[in-house]
């Protein structure tokens, strides 16, 4: 209890003294011909890691969590880099409604993110550290899986979630099935599909099922494949993601740090406690689990 | 300036009248002046409710188009530019629920760079092509429904391809609901704001304002003024009402109702001045001045009252003496005339018996004369109280001239009036005066007439009756006492003649119409004119009135002396024009109260300037001497020295007395024509001859009148006298032949 008074007078004192908050610049990125992604880049020292933070399920790099600890390594100096994902919208600036029309898939997804990864990996010789919050750790795990870097060091899960694809599988499956049926009789139009934490969900058959690959068991297949340090932070009283499965992710390999009280965006004073573990993280290249 | 006179009510009325009017007009003029400020209040509220709709248009079109402006940007309309593969879907189902634009937004499209709309097959009233020279909003009316058409460019974001144009947005949103909630109206009455128009295609946004139409709130303040004085003006008309019925009323209790009354009592003291009426204003007025007024008026009354009764006693004492005689206390000649005019008025048609006496003291004058005036009042006053001792009782004595008095018998038979008549003459001729010194009876000629009884109307002729029965009585040889008659009418022809009257009276007040005819008298001796006898003539319009009437009525009027001073100023005149011849001479005849007369000696002073060469004789009658001898010696002798020669005239038609003759101071004795022509009778022609010889031996001259024949002439100049006078010589004449 007292602990948490200081904590929280320490937290208002941060934020009236320290008023000089880090700004990045925006940079833009062709994916295609038509889609040009931005991305927010805090450059810091050259001698210090580089770190790649990706928002949650079509959010962006404005999303809170992100930004806040963006600017805060970038105030550590570190250089860091929030892409947002383009969803198939050139400079999207906003989170995208589950009710928009959505034209993307995981895998032009990830295919932005190496993007966004090479052009990071261009930017200096220093080693890379990927962090995703939410849907981006698994976005990050999908990519890391499949394209290995000397350059990544480590890889940082905040509140790694899954699509609720085992939690409503019969409802899954059955859109499954109509999606692959759909997709067999080559319909790309555009149907109410259900997905994550969207009741209605209008895309393709065939971009629905794409993001169907991320399933738990295809997630934690996509974590044995990371031989890099795997650390995952999970708030204790975070609604979105079960328990059971962070807990289960530790025998992948995956270093999983609990914040006692965080939710699914460690809002409030647990903003600081997510950073100050990331920066233990990096700093050390190595986690260990608190416990309050 | 004429003010038309009004009772002090009516004026209180009218001047509250007009004040009410004034009040009126003031607040009439009030009330226009309030309609036009809240008219000039409602026009400035219009402007600013006018001002504020417009601005809150301003603001509407400000807001839509930021609503529209974030449209624009909005990730997923770069979406549809970039990828339109679902469009349709895209605009269908998520459009307008994705929250983007608010909820009076109706339709949105989306238009390439090219400003041709991504809508394939649209069902929306946006246009599918924009107009990329002039990207502008505008209004328009739709089912009397306002809506906004906002369009914008959405804008490439990218770094390389600032501000490039790559699409373009379109709008249409409900603005009257919208316009309604975007402010607060402090003018305009929200719920009455509607549109003009059912339809209208393109209204630019500065020309909106005039399709709207809206009313203005009331200013609660200006109405709230506006009604206060109103009601202030209301109030002050009930007060002002009241109060002018109130004062109304106190005018005519404590200042009209005073006056008029005051105003009535004047009004009656004026009609009835000599009446009481002081209690009638017995009443407390509330007003200090009016109390004056009254407490004035009440005095003014008491004075008045009092100068009434001392000129009521005035009045009295005044009638007394005016209808008494101070002499003789009997009634005077005023109070007779009234009197007669009403017994006149009264017995004009009646029956009763009406008698009129008439008294005439006989020589009053010469008594007046003799033993003067205080004697003269003495004789007066017995014979009025011996007079009113005879009448009955009620009847009164009225001195109607100098020796003249007067009784009215009313209700008395003829018979008794004589008796009574006589009885006066009883009672006056035993009066006893020589206490007074009068040694010679003192009588009185008393004259009477009655009415008809059957013919009422002859009551109006007892006057001049009864003069001429005292007329008749006063000759020598009658009564005293005459009652009018028919026998003595004829004496009346002259006297009443008023033809005759106003002759003579005009003739002896102007001397006009008297014309004097000369007849000579000739000298016996020398057989030459001696002198002329001047004779009255009195000729009007051509008529000559004869002398006999004109003396009778001279008599009955007793203008003797008048008479006499207008001949002499005729005889005068002729003397001075020459018409007498030189070494000649005129006689005039003086009447007998003429001789009497105090002026006479002065009339005659007229004919002084001619004695030195006339021989002026005054001829005066032997009956008017002999009564009068007393009275008329100091005249004469006066008359004589002056150098006047005296005569006496008609001689022997009288008393012929020798021994009044010898005391008679006359030079000339004129033998009157009766006893000339008794000559010719032998017996009377001895009496005469001795009379003439004996007159002529006493030195007086004598005068034979009437001598016609030659024979006549010798009898006289044979018996001694001295001149003749008759026809023989020659006849009266206005004009002397020399």
């Amino acid at each position: 209890m007292c602990h948490t008074i200081i904590k929280n007078i320490l937290v208002i004192f941060i934020s009236v003294i320290i008023a000089n908050p880090a700004f990045g610049e925006i940079i833009q990125l062709k994916i295609s011909d038509k889609i040009t992604a931005n991305a927010e880049y805090y450059p810091g020292e050259t001698n210090k890691p580089y770190i790649f933070i990706l928002h949650g399920f079509m959010q962006t790099h404005s999303f809170p969590t992100v930004k806040r600890l963006a600017e805060s390594l970038n105030e550590s100096d570190y250089n860091v880099l929030t892409p947002s994902l383009s969803l198939g919208i050139s400079h999207r600036k906003k989170s995208l409604a589950c009710e928009a029309i959505h034209t993307h898939s995981l895998e032009k997804d990830v295919y932005e993110l190496e993007k966004w990864i090479t052009w990071l990996e261009k930017q200096s010789n220093q080693p890379i550290i990927l962090i995703g919050h939410s849907a981006g750790s698994i976005h990050l795990a999908n990519y890391l899986s499949k394209h290995p870097s000397n350059k990544i060091k480590q890889i940082i899960f905040i509140a790694i979630p899954n699509f609720n694809i085992e939690s409503h599988a019969d409802q899954i499956n059955q859109l499954k099935i109509k999606a692959e049926e759909l997709v067999l009789n080559k319909n790309n139009s555009l149907h109410d599909f259900k997905l994550a934490y969207c009741e209605k969900y209008p895309t393709s058959a065939e971009n629905f099922l794409s993001y169907l690959q991320l399933s738990k068991e295809n997630i934690m297949t996509y974590l044995d494949k990371i031989t890099i340090p795997k650390i995952l932070i999970v708030g204790s009283k975070d609604k979105r993601v079960d328990q059971e499965w962070s807990q289960m992710l530790t025998q992948h390999g995956i270093d999983v740090i609990k914040i006692d009280g965080a939710n699914h965006f460690f809002n409030d004073e647990y903003e600081f406690d997510l950073l100050d573990i990331i920066e233990s993280l990096i700093i050390n290249n190595k986690a260990t689990v608190k416990n309050s | 300036m004429h003010i038309k006179k009004m009772s002090i009510k009516r004026y209180a009325l009218s001047f509250i009248l007009l004040y009410i009017l004034i009040f009126f007009l003031s607040s009439t003029i009030a009330y226009l002046d309030i309609q036009k400020l809240n008219d000039d209040i409602s026009q400035a509220n219009l402007n600013s409710g006018k001002t504020e709709l417009i601005e809150a248009i301003v603001t509407l079109v400000s807001k839509n188009i930021e609503a529209s402006i974030k449209f624009s940007n909005w990730d997923e309309v770069r979406q549809q530019i970039d990828n339109s593969e679902h469009y349709s879907y895209w605009q269908t189902h998520r459009l307008l629920n994705a929250g983007i634009l608010p909820d009076n937004f109706i339709e949105a499209s989306i238009y390439d760079n090219q400003g041709k709309t991504l809508d394939t097959a649209s069902t929306l009233t946006l246009p599918d092509q924009v107009n990329l020279t002039g990207i502008k909003s505008f209004f328009s009316i739709e089912d009397n429904t306002g809506l906004l058409t906002v369009m914008c460019p959405v804008i490439d974001e990218s770094k390389e391809n600032s501000n490039k144009t790559i699409g373009y947005i379109a709008t249409k949103s409900k603005i009257l609901e919208q316009l309604l909630k975007i402010k607060q109206y402090d003018y305009i009455q929200v719920d009455s704001v509607k549109l003009q128009f059912q339809e209208k295609d393109h209204i630019e946004v500065n020309e909106f304002i005039n399709y709207f139409q809206f009313e203005i709130k009331e200013s609660s303040e200006t109405l709230l003024i506006s009604r206060q004085i109103e009601q202030i003006l209301l109030k002050n008309t009930s007060i002002l009402i009241v109060f002018a019925l109130i004062f109304y009323f106190l005018i005519s209790y404590f200042l009209s109702r005073p006056l008029r009354q005051i105003s009535s009592y004047i009004d009656a003291l004026n009609s009835q001045p000599e009446l009481q009426l002081h209690q009638k204003l017995d009443i407390n007025f509330h007003i200090y001045e009016l109390e004056n007024v009254k407490h004035s008026l009440s005095l003014y009354q008491k004075k008045l009252q009092l100068v009434y009764t001392n000129l009521d006693e005035k009045n009295h004492e005044l009638w007394e003496m005016a209808h008494h005689d101070a002499l003789t206390g009997a009634l005077n000649r005023r109070a007779f005339e009234e009197h007669w005019a009403n017994i006149a008025d009264l017995f004009s048609k009646s029956r009763c018996h009406v008698s009129l006496i008439l008294f005439d003291i006989n020589l009053f004058k010469s008594i007046n004369d003799s033993y003067g005036h205080p004697i003269g009042d003495e004789v007066l006053k017995k014979i009025a109280y011996a007079i009113q001792k005879v009448l009955r009782k009620g009847e009164k004595t009225y001195r109607i001239g100098g020796d003249e008095f007067a009784a009215i018998l009313h209700n008395c038979k003829p018979e008794d009036a004589i008796l009574i008549a006589n009885r006066c003459q009883m009672a006056i001729s035993s009066l006893s005066f020589t206490e007074q010194g009068i040694k010679e009876p003192v009588r009185a000629s008393i004259g009477v007439a009655h009415n008809d009884i059957n013919n009422p109307a002859s009551i109006s002729e007892l006057l001049w009756q009864a003069d001429i029965a005292v007329y008749t009585a006063k000759k020598p040889g009658h009564s005293h006492v005459v009652t009018y008659s028919d026998k003595i009418k004829d004496i009346s022809t002259t006297i009443l003649s008023s033809k005759i009257n106003n002759i003579v009276f005009n003739a002896i007040e102007t001397g006009d119409d008297i014309k004097m005819f000369y007849q000579p008298i000739i000298n016996l001796d020398e057989n030459r004119v001696e002198y002329y006898e001047a004779l009255l003539r009195i000729k009007a319009n051509n008529e000559i009135i004869p002398p006999n009437k004109i003396f009778q009525l001279i008599e009955a009027k007793k203008l003797d002396y008048e008479l006499d001073t207008a001949i002499f100023r005729q005889i005068s005149s002729d003397l001075k024009s020459g018409l007498i011849p030189p070494k000649t001479g005129i006689s005039v005849n003086v009447s007998g109260p003429s001789i009497i007369s105090e002026n006479i000696v002065e009339q005659l002073l007229t004919f002084v300037p001619y004695l030195s060469h006339y021989k002026i004789v005054l001829e005066i009658t032997e009956t008017s001497l002999i009564t009068n001898i007393n009275h008329a010696s100091d005249n004469i002798s006066q008359l004589k020295k002056l150098g006047f020669l005296i005569a006496l005239d008609d001689f022997g038609s009288g008393y012929s007395s020798i021994s009044y003759l010898s005391s008679m101071p006359v030079d000339i004795v004129k033998f009157d024509i009766t006893l000339i022509r008794q000559l010719e009778d032998d017996k009377q022609f001895s009496i005469i001859s001795h009379l003439a010889k004996m007159i002529g031996e006493t030195g007086h001259l004598l005068v034979a009148e009437g001598i016609e024949t030659e024979e006549l002439k010798e009898k006289i100049k044979q018996l001694g006298f001295n001149y003749a006078q008759g026809y023989l010589y020659g006849k009266p004449s206005p004009t002397i032949k020399y």
